[in-house]
């Protein structure tokens, strides 16, 4: 029986890319409704509002991804797929293997560049997808298709 | 005189009556269109009226006679009709000269649950029984049909067009009680209560009466399309008809049944009646119609009934609602907890218009004192609702406190499993086991929800889990639903 495993470091990585880039996008909003603002209305913002508001936003979303990145974990074995997930509200979801009717990769921009992929797993059930890895090392993705007989 | 129930002799339905003053309407057209008008005149009584009353006192009762004087009785070798008030006839058809049985089942028929049944034959006259009721109407059908005995015949000796089993139906009195003891009615009526006690604050009177009509109109949609409902076992399907204005009908194969779904809402458990539906992989696929019927086995049969029906359609179900293993103990806790949170925001909430027009400190504290007596109540009721059991071949769910759902799987039909541990879940130790099928659950159904067993033991939604996932893996289903 395999064991459980988890996300490859990329997937921290990616994660820690993906915020940096969001905190970027909220700096410069930031940055405009500190310039533009008195121009527009004539109130002000005070400037440390402003920075306080991405550092947090930023330091936040960091340790969530953080968290939420240690939480996933993963097995196939003869028998199912497992998935584990989720910070607060914890899900195990487990997949016969014979009920997998397709499994599809997913590759964005930037993942391609951290060489992971999202992977959906979909039965014929209600939900759907009925699993979602997101970051998986593109590795263990074709391993997982491989295994079930995909490839 | 007039005709016993004896010696086989069956009276027709009591519909009749209507029938035969239909029959008559021509008298009440007269009466009204000569305007008979007596000399004599009784005060009080507009002039032509005691004559139009007096007429169609005669055409009921008339009717009523005819009814009464109207009997058909199936024997081994014939199918015979007595009638007349005055003059007397006495049919009699040999069985085996038996050509074509024709049942039709008019707008008001279907929404009455009659039927007309029509007999011919090679030689001899027409024999039509109007009206019967429609279950009677199939008996005799299939009787007539087989030409053997009058025992409804067996499956292997049926014709393969009367090749089906009655699941259930619903007569007019089983829908007047479902569409009363619909559990969002009562719902509604606190909804029009609720309104009656703001429009007598606010002096608005029209808000209860709007709300009332809105509440009927629904419940009266839900029961519309349950008309006439009548469901039947075919040798591989289920087969479903209903609806009054725009017949549905619906087949669903045997084997992709994947679950079925046990509903008693609060006033339909102190009835001591159930809903039956069930959920198929390709019901769904007919979308335009009205949705609740879909799926629906028996809308309203006594407590119990879903083990003779699952029988049918899922086969044999070994374990029964006293097999159902407890959740864990802490579940109430959870549940409490759960209240009193709410009870403390409401209470939160209240405590500000009370601080604001100095209402005194008792209306938030009256709050807060029934929102924790009931949270404390609804926390064991719930736990008492809930339970689970699993065999070999199916799991079994039940929860609801006022709604009690009790949702029967085959474990085959298992496509995935869900474990589920909120916050408040793991530090009680408890998890939520979610079972997803193929079938996509009709909203407002048993199913909609989903079928879980809700706060387990960690180790036991565990065991749980594995359980379902190792039947399941070693059932192979040839499409994969």
């Amino acid at each position: 029986m395999a064991e459980l495993v988890g996300l490859g470091a990329d997937a921290l990585s990616i994660r820690r890319a993906r915020i940096a880039i969001e905190s970027l996008v909220v700096a410069v909003l930031g940055g405009a409704v500190l310039v533009g603002l008195p121009i527009l209305t004539g109130w002000s913002v005070p400037w440390w509002a402003v920075v306080g508001l991405v550092i947090v936003n930023t330091v936040v979303s960091l340790w969530w991804a953080t968290i939420d990145f240690h939480r996933w974990r993963w097995r196939l074995t003869d028998e199912l797929l497992e998935v584990r997930r989720g910070v607060i509200v914890r899900k195990t979801s487990l997949v016969p293997r014979s009920r997998i009717q397709n499994v599809t990769t997913t590759v964005g921009p930037l993942q391609s560049r951290f060489g992971v992929v999202t992977m959906t797993v979909h039965t014929a059930g209600t939900r759907t997808p009925n699993v979602a890895i997101q970051d998986l090392d593109a590795g263990h993705a074709e391993a997982i298709r491989r295994q079930l007989g995909l490839i | 005189m007039l005709i016993e129930q004896v010696d086989g002799w069956r009276r027709l339905h009591p519909l009749t009556i209507l029938r035969e003053m239909g029959a008559m309407a021509w008298a009440i057209v007269a009466a009204l269109a000569f305007d008979f008008d007596w000399e004599v005149r009784y005060p009080g009584i507009p002039a032509g009226v005691e004559a139009d009353a007096v007429i169609a006192v005669v055409v009921f009762g008339y009717a009523v006679l005819r009814y009464l004087f109207t009997a058909y009785r199936l024997t081994e070798q014939t199918l015979d009709l007595r009638r007349g008030v005055v003059f007397k006839s006495n049919q009699s058809m040999p069985r085996d000269r038996v050509q074509t049985v024709a049942v039709t089942t008019g707008l008001i028929g279907r929404l009455a649950g009659v039927s007309t049944v029509e007999v011919s034959a090679a030689d001899t006259k027409d024999i039509t029984l109007a009206y019967v009721s429609s279950l009677n109407a199939d008996r005799l059908r299939r009787i007539l049909e087989s030409k053997s005995a009058t025992q409804v015949p067996d499956s292997e000796e049926r014709a393969s067009d009367a090749d089906r089993e009655p699941i259930a139906d619903l007569p007019a009195d089983r829908l007047i009680l479902y569409a009363l003891t619909d559990g969002g009615l009562l719902l509604g009526l606190m909804a029009v209560v609720a309104a009656g006690i703001t429009s007598f604050l606010a002096g608005f009177i029209l808000a209860p009466f709007a709300v009332a009509v809105m509440v009927g109109g629904w419940s009266a949609m839900r029961a519309v399309g349950l008309v006439g409902f009548r469901s039947w076992l075919r040798p591989d399907r289920v087969q479903v008809e209903s609806g009054l204005l725009s017949r549905r009908e619906t087949e669903a194969p045997l084997n992709r049944i994947q679950a079925i779904g046990v509903s008693r809402p609060l006033m339909r458990r102190l009835f001591g009646h159930e809903t039956v539906e069930m959920t198929t992989g390709e019901l769904s696929l007919g979308s335009e119609s009205v949705a609740f019927t879909k799926g629906m086995l028996a809308p309203l049969v006594e407590i119990g009934t879903w083990r003779r029906i699952s029988e049918k359609v899922i086969g044999y179900v070994r374990l029964g609602e006293v097999d159902l293993r407890p959740s864990s103990r802490h579940a109430i806790r959870r549940s409490i907890v759960r209240g009193v949170v709410l009870t403390a925001a409401v209470v939160g909430l209240a405590a500000l218009p009370s601080l604001w027009w100095d209402l005194g400190w008792w209306p938030p504290t009256l709050l807060g004192v029934v929102g924790v007596v009931s949270a404390v109540l609804y926390g064991q009721a719930r736990y008492r609702a809930l339970g689970w059991a699993v065999d070999g071949e199916y799991l079994l769910v039940r929860r609801g406190v006022f709604d009690r759902r009790l949702a029967i799987v085959p474990i085959g039909k298992v496509q995935d499993v869900l474990v589920t541990e909120t916050f408040f879940q793991r530090r009680l130790g408890l998890a939520t086991v979610e079972v997803d099928t193929a079938g996509v659950a009709i909203p407002g159904s048993s199913l909609s929800s989903g079928v879980k067993a809700i706060d387990l033991t960690r180790d036991d939604a565990r065991s749980l889990a594995d359980h379902l996932i190792a039947a399941a893996a070693r059932i192979a289903l040839p499409d994969g639903v």
